[in-house]
């Protein structure tokens, strides 16, 4: 037997019971929950059932509708609700085919902006349409493009996000040693060793001079013997520079000679960072000398770096 | 084919309904027919060859057909 599940309409008829009884088993109808009162007769069936029960019974009048699939008919009896039904399906069904959001998850920071620019060559603009591009693409686009900089990538679709994972490819690089002694390029105090190879030839705090051997490349043992030695690393120092700039005096008349004097400043600490890399400092900064002379205003600064000596 | 439970009776391949009140129920099959009679007897399923019966039973008797005898 079938059984009618939980939506049910109730219909009612006024006829005698036995007939209706017998035309419901004539038409193979199924019917539930039927009472007969003061000759009317009340039953429920599937509300799938309406047409049909209107068929046999075109007197019968719906009391109600019952259960979710009866709230849907209902709901679908009017046109306005069902157009609107359409429109809402098709605004959703055109907003899930959109990618209103990029999100990137990796360990580079350079490799991310990398990958983002790249994405957005490829669709002009966010929001984009999946069918412009999509996951497999995406994934394909990158892989292909930086496949000397990734290790693994994966983009993964989200709602409307594309999530794209990666991992940088490391590169380990073997240091090459060398076996040339590290020789000073400028004067300088010796301050600081970051060697890791090679024999020391002077101490900290000693003055050195352009072309003195700071570490060398050769070991004499006990015996008298000369060893070679491998050499890498840095020797760090103080080393004293005399930075001058000027200015005519016709250019700044009206200009007051503190704005003069930072103007000069500046300049000067722009020539001075030319001379410092990585890991380098100005350790000290003295004004020697701010005159006005020969129509010009000159300034000279007296600079500390603390600088790799070793460095050309 | 039929199944009595306490407050119910279910029977399959029935042919015909003779008689539906509340406290008596004639249900006509090949065998002959039931008489179900208790109180507040109402048909909870009904369709071509089954029908559900509930209520408080106090019987059900059949009645064969001559032919069946």
């Amino acid at each position: 037997m079938k059984r009618i599940g939980k939506s049910m309409d109730i219909w009612q008829i006024k006829m005698p019971l036995l007939s209706f009884y017998r035309k419901v088993q004539a038409q193979n109808l199924e019917i539930r929950d039927v009472q007969f009162e003061e000759g009317w007769i009340t039953f429920g069936t599937s509300p799938f059932n309406k047409r049909e029960i209107l068929r046999i019974f075109p007197k019968a009048e719906l009391l109600q509708r019952k259960g979710i699939i009866g709230h849907i008919f209902i709901q679908l009896t009017d046109v306005k609700k069902i157009i609107l039904l359409i429109f809402a399906s098709g605004v959703w069904f055109f907003l899930s085919q959109c990618v209103f959001e990029v999100e990137y998850y990796g360990d580079k920071d350079l490799l991310k902006r990398k990958i983002e620019e790249t994405l957005i060559e490829n669709v002009h603009q966010i929001p984009f349409s999946k069918h412009e591009l999509s996951i497999e693409e995406a994934e394909k686009i990158l892989k292909e493009k930086y496949q000397d900089e990734l290790s693994w990538l994966e983009v993964v679709e989200v709602g409307s996000k594309y999530q794209v994972y990666f991992v940088a490819k490391e590169v380990v690089e073997t240091p090459q040693l060398k076996s040339d002694p590290l020789i000073a390029t400028k004067d300088g105090m010796v301050v600081y060793f970051d060697v890791e190879n090679g024999q020391k030839m002077v101490n900290v705090n000693q003055i050195v001079y352009k072309g003195d051997v700071l570490v060398n490349n050769i070991l004499v043992d006990s015996s008298g013997n000369e060893k070679p030695l491998y050499v890498k690393g840095k020797v760090y120092g103080y080393t004293w520079y005399t930075i001058e700039s000027m200015i005519n005096e016709s250019e700044c008349k009206n200009i007051h000679d503190a704005l003069v004097y930072l103007r000069l400043l500046f300049d000067c600490r722009n020539q001075i960072s030319k001379e410092i890399s990585d890991g380098e400092r100005i350790e000290s900064e003295k004004v020697l000398q701010f005159i006005h002379e020969e129509g010009k205003i000159k300034i000279k600064i007296h600079y500390t770096l603390y600088e790799d000596l070793t460095r050309p | 084919m039929i199944t009595i439970d306490s407050n119910q009776v279910l029977i399959e391949r029935f042919d015909r309904l003779e008689e539906v009140q509340t406290s008596k129920i004639i249900v006509h099959d090949q065998t002959g027919k039931f008489i179900i009679e208790g109180s507040s007897l109402r048909v909870k399923l009904f369709c071509k060859d089954e029908i559900l019966i509930l209520g408080k039973i106090d019987s059900v008797r059949l009645i064969r057909n001559e032919a069946n005898r």
